[in-house]
Parts: structure tokens; sequence; C-alpha cells
């Protein structure tokens, strides 16, 4: 068997059979990784187990009842179960959670308790107890295991008794010995006579809500003989005397008590003789029952019938919103079916619950996000102890605390809050007192809120600054309308590239292209061209760096779309590639600057109908070679070298 | 389409005893499914509205069981009784909740962490929680009363368990 939650959560819940429960069984003996996770398990049943009951008034049932239709107003409210405390420990048997005394024969002689009187609250309609608490009834239990003149001894086997029981301190101890549903234990064979079973008597009027079945004993009345023979109906509580205080067959999942039938000739359903020393104890498993034994209907039988409406996973679906003119025709119906009916009751009993004409959920919106608030808030789970000492009973509404958010990224800080008075039943841990849950670093409100104020103020500046940049950029990369260069509009219109960086071509560059760059650099852009200057290309540059190499030949070509100067270089000694930089003082001129390469050959004549309308040679200093192309349009050129010989290409193509 | 109910119950007597029995049990069911005890009063009583529309059979077979399916349903759509005024009147309007209810003072002193781990918890792992834990309904019970099957309903109480058992640990530390 695999370790696995879903089985824990199975063999909790007693929904394994018996090979499964077993298998668990046995591999709980040796994992201990599940024996912790069935603790926790167990833990957590006993914390949900424990909340805070409601307790709704008998007047309260009977206006609802009334108001349903369900009860005419002079009807009397059905009785009504007693209230049962769900945090019974889950160390006792089912039969006797919140009925310490629901199995016994009589109901034991129970301390006088001094009642809590508390002051009632004025503003507080109904405030009243729902029972007694859990330790109470566990102690009361005790008494009542104390008084026995004899050992309880549980014969069934009931899963809910846990094989390791956590704690026996203050509970009651329950041996489990074999599995028989309904057995009669043969008396002692000691020799002595058997225990005497007092006989019931009355039952007194404050012991309802425990045990209201079974009458309490009389002290001043003396036992019955020993040899005396109990009768069936006081030996053994009647079924019908004990639906009142046993849990319903349905709680806990079985059936009521079976009285011991005569008709029934199994040995385990023997009726009560006299001596019998030992209490009979039925399960509440339906299936160790005695056979003749009527239960009501059970699961299967339910299931056999067939079930409308099998959904899984995410439940039902909502309706389809319906359109603006169903739901007005549905509106208009329902106000001329209401106004038509003739019979009064009819009409008040009608009551629109869904679709058209249901009150809207506005209402419930705003709830749900005042809850949200209000869990929100870092005091919201501290109401309690703000609340004032003199109102010691708070209303329905103040059991919960407020739906908090998720708790995974919110640590709890305990604070240093003075112990809380004497409780008036132990709290076994189940709940935690006095903390707060508080976002970390968010001690003050104030502090908190002052930050918040801030990160604002950082986060407008912020978005204001982005959005200056945006326009300042959006400003400067406008670029022209094509045919509108001239429009007024166009003229403040800012070069994206700077013109040709006079420093790219050396400390000493040509004077040509240094007058020219400092030309452009030094006229505004606005003043210079009036008119939307086109934007010359970018610098570009090749090679290392040589020297000793001398330009042989120039030699053009127009391809059309590209338009190829070829120099030729040569050298009996040069050595390395010499570096060259291609510069635009303006958009119509391309400077070639051969770096290591001295000029010889004159540049070729080329014609006026392509992109390159003259290559003159420029000036610079010595073992450099500048070469300065008038463009027909503005262009730009790619330089790259070609070996065997050493050629440089710069092919010139319109931008 | 409007769903107009009419005051015609045909096992008034079985759903009386009924409601009356677990009367308690629903409204514990409900004020700790969505924290809130006046919505869950008036939950619980649109549930109890609902059911008495079921027919007779399903009543008579699911029981107790059928109960909570028409509360669990109520809840998780809420559905109220008496319903809501609509419109401006809603404002001027206040209706005297037709449940009153009251509850254990000590209990409802204190701050439960068990609450809050329990109000982080999905609607359907809420309510499979307290069906079984607090109901102490079987696993096809609840299957029935969230309307899934059985299976199902155990791995929805399996996935609840687990993960309430962190957001507590979590939040207890």
């Amino acid at each position: 068997m695999k370790c696995s939650l879903l089985t824990l959560s199975h063999y909790v819940d007693d929904e394994l059979d018996d090979r499964r429960r077993g298998e668990m069984e046995a591999h709980l003996v040796g994992c201990a990784r599940c024996r912790s996770g069935l603790s926790h398990i167990r833990e957590e049943v006993e914390r949900i187990g424990a909340l805070a009951p409601v307790r709704v008034l008998d007047a309260s049932a009977h206006a609802l009842l009334v108001q349903l239709g369900l009860l005419e107003p002079d009807d009397e409210l059905p009785e009504r179960r007693a209230p049962v405390d769900h945090r019974a420990t889950p160390a006792l048997p089912p039969w006797m959670q919140g009925h310490a005394t629901a199995a016994l024969p009589w109901t034991p002689e129970r301390p006088a308790r001094p009642a809590p009187t508390p002051p009632p609250d004025p503003d507080e309609e109904h405030m009243e107890l729902s029972g007694p608490p859990a330790a109470h009834r566990r102690l009361s239990a005790l008494d009542a295991a104390a008084e026995m003149p004899f050992d309880l001894t549980v014969l069934a086997h009931d899963s809910r008794i846990p094989l390791m029981p956590r704690s026996t301190a203050g509970s009651l101890v329950v041996e489990v010995e074999e599995r028989k549903p309904l057995e009669w234990l043969p008396p002692p064979a000691t020799g002595l006579p058997p225990p005497a079973i007092p006989e019931p008597p009355p039952a007194p009027a404050d012991s309802a809500p425990l045990t209201s079945a079974a009458p309490p004993p009389d002290a001043a009345a003396p036992p019955p003989p020993a040899a005396e023979v109990v009768p069936e109906d006081k030996g053994l509580p009647a079924p019908s005397s004990l639906d009142a205080t046993s849990p319903p067959a349905s709680d806990a999942g079985g059936a009521p008590p079976p009285a011991s039938s005569p008709h029934d000739d199994t040995p385990h359903a023997a009726p009560p003789t006299a001596g019998d020393s030992a209490v009979a104890v039925w399960t509440s498993d339906p299936a160790d029952a005695p056979p003749g034994a009527e239960y009501p209907i059970t699961d299967d039988d339910a299931l056999m019938e067939p079930i409308a409406v099998e959904r899984f996973s995410r439940g039902p679906a909502p309706a389809p919103r319906p359109s603006l003119v169903d739901r007005l025709r549905d509106r208009l119906a329902v106000r001329r079916a209401l106004n038509k009916s003739d019979d009064d009751t009819m009409d008040a009993g009608i009551e629109i619950v869904s679709g058209t004409g249901a009150p809207a959920r506005m209402r419930a919106r705003s709830d749900l996000a005042r809850r949200r608030a209000e869990a929100l808030r870092p005091h919201a789970a501290a109401g309690v102890d703000d609340m004032p000492p003199a109102r010691r009973h708070p209303g329905a509404r103040e059991m919960l605390a407020p739906p908090a958010r998720p708790m995974s990224a919110m640590p709890v800080e305990v604070l240093d809050r003075p112990a809380p008075p004497a409780a008036p039943e132990p709290d076994d841990g189940r709940e935690v007192t006095g903390q707060r849950v508080r976002p970390p670093g968010r001690d003050d409100p104030a502090a908190a809120a002052s930050r918040s104020g801030q990160r604002a103020v950082i986060a407008y500046a912020a978005a204001i600054a982005v959005i200056g940049a945006v326009g300042i950029i959006s400003g400067r990369v406008s670029t022209p309308i094509p045919g509108t260069s001239s429009s007024a509009t166009s003229q403040t219109t800012i070069p994206l590239a700077p013109p040709a960086n006079s420093g790219s071509v050396g400390p000493s560059g040509s004077a040509s292209a240094s007058s020219s760059a400092s030309q452009s650099q030094s006229q505004p852009p606005a003043s210079v061209a009036p008119s939307a200057a086109p934007i010359p290309a970018a610098p570009a540059s090749i090679g290392t760096g040589g020297s000793g190499w001398t330009v042989q030949n120039i030699r053009v070509g127009d391809h059309g779309t590209y338009y190829r100067i070829v120099f030729d270089l040569g050298g009996a000694a040069a050595t390395g590639e010499p570096k060259v930089e291609l510069t635009y003082p303006d958009a119509k001129t391309l400077v070639v600057t051969i770096t290591g390469a001295s000029p010889s050959a004159a540049p070729p004549a080329v014609g006026s109908n392509s992109i390159v309308t003259a290559i003159a040679p420029g000036t610079g200093p010595a073992g450099t070679a500048v070469y300065r192309i008038t463009l027909s349009k503005p262009a730009t050129g790619k330089p790259l070298y070609l070996g065997n010989p050493l050629r440089l290409v710069v092919d010139v193509v319109a931008s | 389409m409007p769903n107009a109910t009419a005051p015609v119950v045909s096992n008034a007597s079985e759903l009386v005893g009924l409601a009356c029995e677990h009367l308690d049990d629903l409204c514990t069911f409900a004020t700790h499914l969505v924290g809130d005890a006046d919505d869950a009063l008036e939950f619980v009583a649109a549930g109890i509205h609902h059911a008495s529309r079921y027919p007779p059979a399903r009543v008579r077979l699911d029981g107790r069981v059928a109960l909570f399916r028409a509360v669990t349903n109520a809840c998780k759509h809420e559905q109220r009784f008496p319903p809501r005024p609509s419109g401006p009147t809603r404002i001027f309007r206040r209706q005297r909740p037709t449940l009153t209810a009251s509850a254990d003072a000590v209990a409802a002193q204190r701050i439960n962490t068990v609450k809050r781990a329990l109000a982080t918890l999905p609607f359907d792992r809420r309510a499979a929680l307290l069906l079984r834990d607090m109901g102490k309904l079987n696993y096809r019970e609840i299957a029935r009363a969230l309307e899934c099957s059985p299976e199902a309903a155990a791995r929805l109480l399996a996935g609840a368990r687990r993960e309430f058992g962190t957001v507590y640990r979590e939040i207890a530390l």
C-alpha cells in the first residue's frame, strides 16, 4: 500500500472495507509519515467539529415554517431534537457523543453544578447557551462510569474508536474486544451474585438536555436485590425513548438501537435475562445488526432510485442570462399573473426566487465587498478583543470572523497581550487565542498609509516623466511627409543622425572634409536647410590599417541599382589593408578617405545620369588619399575589399 | 424563466419534521459555510423553501440529505428567503429576518483560527469538509448533497483536508 492522503481520509471516515482497512492498519504500523498524517487529519476533524453550534429558537423556527406555508399558525411545532454537541471527543463511541449516558438503562446521578447565570444583555433578545460545554459532558461521563456497579465493556467494534488513543486523561476509557455486533455476556463465573441494576427512577426536569429519555436514579431509593429480575422494558431503554437522546440513525450512518426481539433466535440478539451483568451495546453499522431489525432505508436502496441530476466536478453551471425581450416578456407575464389572481393567499405565497422578478444581487455584492474590506483591515480579526468587557454575550454575527484573504503570504504575529482569564472549559489547543494576522512590515496603519501615499506620488511622477519622454522622442523622430518638404510645418524637423563626424577622419583630417563637416555642424539645421534637408547616411569604415599603398587606378560602373567605384591599390612594400572611412558632409556628398595610401591616379569622368555625378580628389595629409564624390541624390556608400590584387570597392546605393 | 412557486406542499408533515429536527445543524452548517450568521439564516430558509418543492419521494428517501443539498445550493447561489426587495425601495424597506438564532457565547468570543482557515477554502471544499466533520454525513450523502459522485466527494474532501491543514498550520504557528 502506498501512502495516500485519500486513503487516509477514507480510513478516518470509516469508508474503507475490511480488507483495505486491514491493509491500512498494517501500513500504519511501519509508516511514520502516514501516522503523522492520520493524527493531523484527526486533529482537523476535532477542530472543525468544535466550531460553535447555532441554536434556532422554537418560536423562530415556528415562524419560519408558518411563513413557508409548511405549518399553520395554530399548529404546534413538532418536537425538536435536543442540541447535539459536536465537540464531543471522538475517543468516545458514537452512541455516547454528546449523550454520555444514552446507552445506560438509567440516568446516573449527576452532581449539582452551579449553573452559570450571566447577566442578560438587554440588547440581545435571544441569548442562551446551546448546552453545557463538552468538558462538562466528559466529566459527566466519567461520573456516570464511576457510579456504575459494574464495569462497562464495549463489545462492538466501531472504527471511530481510535486504535491509538491520543489521551485517556479526562475521557472514558473504552475497551474494544471483538467485533460482535450485539451480544449479551453470560454472568461472570465468580460465584458472586451479579451486581444489581438499579431501577430507573423518574426523570427530573433539569436533566432534559442530556438525558431526557432515561430518568435519573433516586438517591434515596435502595437498589433492587441482586436476584431480582429486571424487566426488559426497564433494563434496556426502549428504542422510542432512545431516539430522543441518541443521535438519529442517519447521523451515525446506521440504525437506531434495535430492541431485543423475542422472535430473534440468534444468540446475539437474545433478550436480557436475570443476572446479566453487562450492558448491551449496539453498533451503528447496519451490516452488523441482528436479523429482523428494521432499519431505515439505506443509501444502497436510495441509489437504486434514478437520480435526476448527477453532476461532477464543478457542480451546477449558472443559467445563461435571458435576453432583454425574454426578460420583459417574463416580467409582464409575472405581473399579469399576480394581478389576475383572485386568491389572495395564493398571491401572498408566490415567491420569485430566481429569474426575472427575483431580487437583484446588488445587496449581496455590497455585503461581500464589505466583508472583504473588513477582512483586509489589519485589526479585523481583533474585533472580539476590542469588545467591551461588559458585553459578555455577543450575537450570532460575532460568532464568526470575517472571511480572511488567503494566508499564504501573510505571517502571523503573536501579540504580547496578557493571557485571557481562565476559560470555562479546556481549550485543548484547538483554537488559537490572542493572535492577530498582520501583513509584514505594516504594524502601524498610519505608516502604511503614508507609504502607500508616497508610492502613489512616485508612480504619478514616473508616469509624467514617461509621458514627457515619449513626447520628446516622438517629436525628434518625426519624419517629413513626402512632398511637403517646403511646408512650414516641417521646417523645424531635426535630423536623426548627426552630420558627418570630422573626428572620424582623424586628427589631421582633410581640410575640405573638416571644413564641410564643421560647417554642417556649426550651422543650425533650421537655418542651413529651411526646407526639409535630406538625412545623410551614417559614416562607415573598413580596414585595419596599412601603409605603403598607392591608388593606381579608379574604375567606375553604373549597375542600375547601385554605382560601383573600384580603387585599385598597389605597392611593392605595402602592408596591411588601408583604413578607409566614408563620411558624408551632407546628404549629397560622399568623402572617401584612404589612410595609408597615396593618390596617384586621376579620377575618371562619370556620367551625369547616374547617382554619382563627379569624383574629385581631395586634400589630405601625406600618405592619405581623399576623394570627394558628388551624388545626385542622397545615397549610401558600402565599402569592401577584394584581394589579389587588393582593390577597394565602394558601392553607392541610393537611400 | 421566473421560478414562481406555489404554496402547495404535499409532503409538508415529513418536511416539517425533518426541518425541525435538523434546523440547528443546517443553521450551523450554513453559518460556517458562508461566514455570516445573518446571511446563513436567510439561506437556510431559502433552502427549506426549495426543499418543500422537492418530490415527496425524494425527501422521503434522502431525508436530511435533501435539506443539506437544498441549503448548500441556496448558499452557493445566494438565494434568500424572504427574497430581498429589488430596486430603489430596498434602501427604505428593511425586512425583519425570519430566523433568529443564538450561538454559543464561549465559542463566539474566541478568535478562531479554524474559522479563518476555513474561510480560505473554496466553496465546494468548505462544504464537503463541513458536511463530513460537522454534519457527520458519509461519502454518499455528501455526494448527493453536493451533486457529484461519491468518488468526487471523497477526492474533494481529501483535498479540502489537505488545504485546510496547510492553511491552518500556516496561520496558527
